[in-house]
């Protein structure tokens, strides 16, 4: 469905950007700069870009120590701690030890705190928006709304 | 060299075909089943974004530990011992970038391909054409690659000619997507994950048994079998150089974050909380499943060794790339050659890990189609008229010429095409190209079309170039001086494609639209408001 563009509130010289022609058949558009004027949104980005980038940088840490050994230091990971198990294998199975850590804690971290705050940036914007119908009056930004977007988009 | 495991006095393995036939009949009647329900694009392409965290994440836990994983891991394994290994636990590893960048942040952008992630604040047309080209370059090669695999792998363990399995694994793959969509293969992955997963675990329990329980006494064993000795048990035994040890990690760790096909599968699930949790599914499943490829490899060089009258003549028998180590084993641990269990439980591995290609190659068509239809087609030629009902047609019609054209090649080129190097330069320009358009993407507000094309010109060229160049490749051989070293060009092109994008961005002007565009982008992908939703039937 080819809609007019009110999904982007973004400005002008849409025609580069038929995607949205395609995707926002929300009836109501967003208004992305003021979610992400939220404290909320704010605290998202900058909580999870420290966590990932911990996460990152513990997990590439690790595992390029890893290969760097391998690549490098082949005699120490030829060391043996008992016959037949080498320092290799045990520093090998560590890695994946890790990797579960590492995916286990993102996604813990994002159900217990990053969704919360993803919920709470999105009513932001359903609050402030109520705010500013009540304030105008008017239903402009709902008026023009596309009634009856498919349901399987 | 071929080995023929057919039975003794028969030109082709017929158990091997029962076993065959009843996986691909269980597979037929999933896609029965699909097809019912796979009418609109969103569905044909996106399984109607209806698939669960863990059924998705079992999905890509089969991408993963498909016959490439199975048996080429075993295989360089048991042919170079620990080396074989780590390139296991990089492309277990890879799961992180996925889940860290790419997995969530897809999934509430995007409608079906990477390129739509992307052309929500880059020019749509050539973006959407330059990155549907790398993806059909990708997954080309990829499926030529998995094609040849299947056809020698069926010849090696059925004995039914070269030709005839090709051509007869495209035909049922083309079944899969054309009538079923994404919702037949994932389920085809998903089955094809716990049977090869089962596989797995049975046999580590057989091989450990065999050595009461004690995994030391089994690589004590497996290294007195190898001509390497004890060194196997740790790196250096492929006789890799540290650069290319290197460039081999990175290609498969940042190459997978790049693979369409594996981050097409985030498309499926109804929002981003069901594609952390398919990361977290799909790392448990195939990092288990890496583990036990230590012990199944390993045990490869121990016993094939011992039972096949030593070193030499076991490598002989396993194959170029050792490839028919597992399924060796298989017959080992059943009983040994011309024995029921073993001739058994070979024909058991080897319908599942023929069924694991078959699987992995249905994966790889629908994401070419999925360029072809919805990048190239509905937004590049048709100008963005988005049809919920033409794209499914067109896709369909797509598939079917894809397959031809691939199989085609495969047949030109024939059984001698090296597959490990066309799975490495996949890997490699997936991680040059479509991986540095989508960090500068979603992280550089700078970044703009011209640096999305430039990101895409860099990396595709110096990967082709320089597998041009490497020692697979180069006329000669191998050990001859071929001007550049290294197997793997990522730790060349995937620097060179961020430096692509980070040249071509300062040296053309900023669009403002596309300036503003960065914002909806980030808060889309960030907090997945105004994502695709899931079909409601």
């Amino acid at each position: 469905m080819t809609s007019p563009d009110t999904a982007t509130g973004a400005g002008p010289a849409r025609s580069q950007h038929e995607y949205h022609e395609t995707v926002d058949a929300e009836p109501e558009p967003h208004d992305w700069e003021l979610i992400a004027s939220t404290e909320d949104y704010k605290t998202l980005l900058r909580e999870r870009g420290r966590f990932t980038a911990m996460l990152a940088a513990v997990g590439l840490g690790w595992f390029f120590l890893f290969i760097f050994l391998a690549a490098f230091a082949e005699g120490f990971m030829a060391e043996q701690i008992a016959d037949g198990l080498s320092v290799a294998f045990i520093f090998g199975v560590s890695q994946i030890l890790v990797l579960w850590a590492i995916i286990w804690a993102y996604n813990n971290r994002s159900n217990n705190r990053f969704m919360a705050l993803q919920e709470r940036a999105a009513r932001a914007e359903v609050a402030r928006r109520a705010e500013a119908d009540r304030v105008s009056g008017a239903s402009a930004s709902t008026g023009d709304r596309i009634a009856g977007t498919e349901e399987d988009r | 060299m071929r080995i023929v495991l057919a039975q003794a006095g028969e030109g082709v393995n017929e158990l091997a075909l029962v076993a065959f036939a009843v996986v691909l009949a269980i597979t037929l009647v999933i896609t029965f089943w699909a097809a019912r329900k796979t009418h609109t694009a969103t569905e044909f392409f996106a399984a109607g974004r209806a698939i669960s965290g863990t059924q998705n994440g079992l999905a890509i836990a089969g991408d993963y530990i498909s016959a490439a994983t199975f048996l080429g891991f075993t295989g360089a394994i048991f042919l170079a011992g620990f080396d074989g290994w780590i390139g296991a636990l990089a492309a277990g590893f890879a799961f992180v970038p996925v889940l860290l960048i790419v997995a969530e942040r897809m999934r509430n952008a995007g409608k079906f391909t990477i390129a739509d992630v992307l052309a929500f604040r880059l020019k749509a047309r050539p973006v959407r054409a330059a990155v549907a080209l790398t993806t059909l370059f990708i997954v080309g090669i990829y499926l030529m690659a998995q094609m040849v695999g299947s056809g020698l792998l069926i010849e090696n363990l059925t004995g039914v000619n070269f030709t005839v399995s090709v051509i007869g694994t495209v035909c049922f793959m083309l079944i899969y997507v054309v009538f079923g969509g994404m919702l037949a293969t994932t389920w085809v992955q998903i089955i094809k994950a716990v049977l090869l997963m089962s596989c797995g675990v049975v046999m580590t329990f057989l091989i450990l048994e065999r050595f009461g329980f004690n995994p030391l006494s089994l690589f004590t064993s497996a290294a007195d079998q190898h001509p390497l000795g004890e060194s196997m048990l740790s790196p250096g035994g492929s006789g890799q150089s540290a650069a290319g040890l290197i460039s081999t990690a990175l290609a498969f760790v940042l190459g997978t974050a790049g693979l369409p096909h594996v981050l097409m599968r985030f498309f499926t699930v109804p929002d981003a909380q069901a594609a952390r949790k398919s990361v977290w599914v799909a790392v448990l499943f195939a990092g288990t499943f890496f583990i036990l490829v230590a012990f199944i490899g390993y045990g490869s060089s121990a016993i094939l060794g011992r039972e096949l009258g030593g070193a030499e003549a076991a490598t002989e028998a396993v194959g170029s790339g050792g490839n028919l180590a597992a399924p060796l084993l298989a017959q080992e641990l059943g009983g040994g050659e011309g024995s029921v269990g073993g001739d058994l439980f070979l024909a058991i591995v080897s319908a599942i890990a023929i069924a694991t290609i078959l699987a992995v190659v249905a994966g790889l068509v629908i994401a070419a189609s999925a360029a072809v239809t919805h990048d190239l087609w509905s937004n590049v030629i048709r100008h963005g008229v988005d049809s919920e009902h033409e794209e499914p047609r067109v896709a369909r019609i797509a598939t079917i010429v894809i397959a031809a054209v691939a199989l085609l090649l495969t047949l030109v080129g024939g059984p001698g095409f090296n597959i490990a190097f066309l799975a490495g330069l996949a890997f490699s320009v997936a991680a040059s190209t479509n991986l540095p358009c989508l960090i500068y993407a979603f992280y550089w507000r700078r970044f703009n079309t011209g640096g999305a094309l430039t990101a895409i010109g860099f990396g595709l060229t110096s990967a082709i170039v320089l597998i041009i160049l490497s020692p697979p490749v180069w006329p000669g051989p191998a050990s001859e001086g071929s001007p550049f070293e290294l197997t793997y060009p990522a730790i060349i092109s995937i620097p060179m494609g961020f430096l692509g994008g980070w040249l071509g961005t300062v040296l053309t002007k900023p669009e403002p639209t596309e300036q503003a565009k960065y914002f909806e982008m980030q808060v889309r992908s960030e907090t997945g408001i105004g994502a695709e939703h899931a079909v409601v039937h």
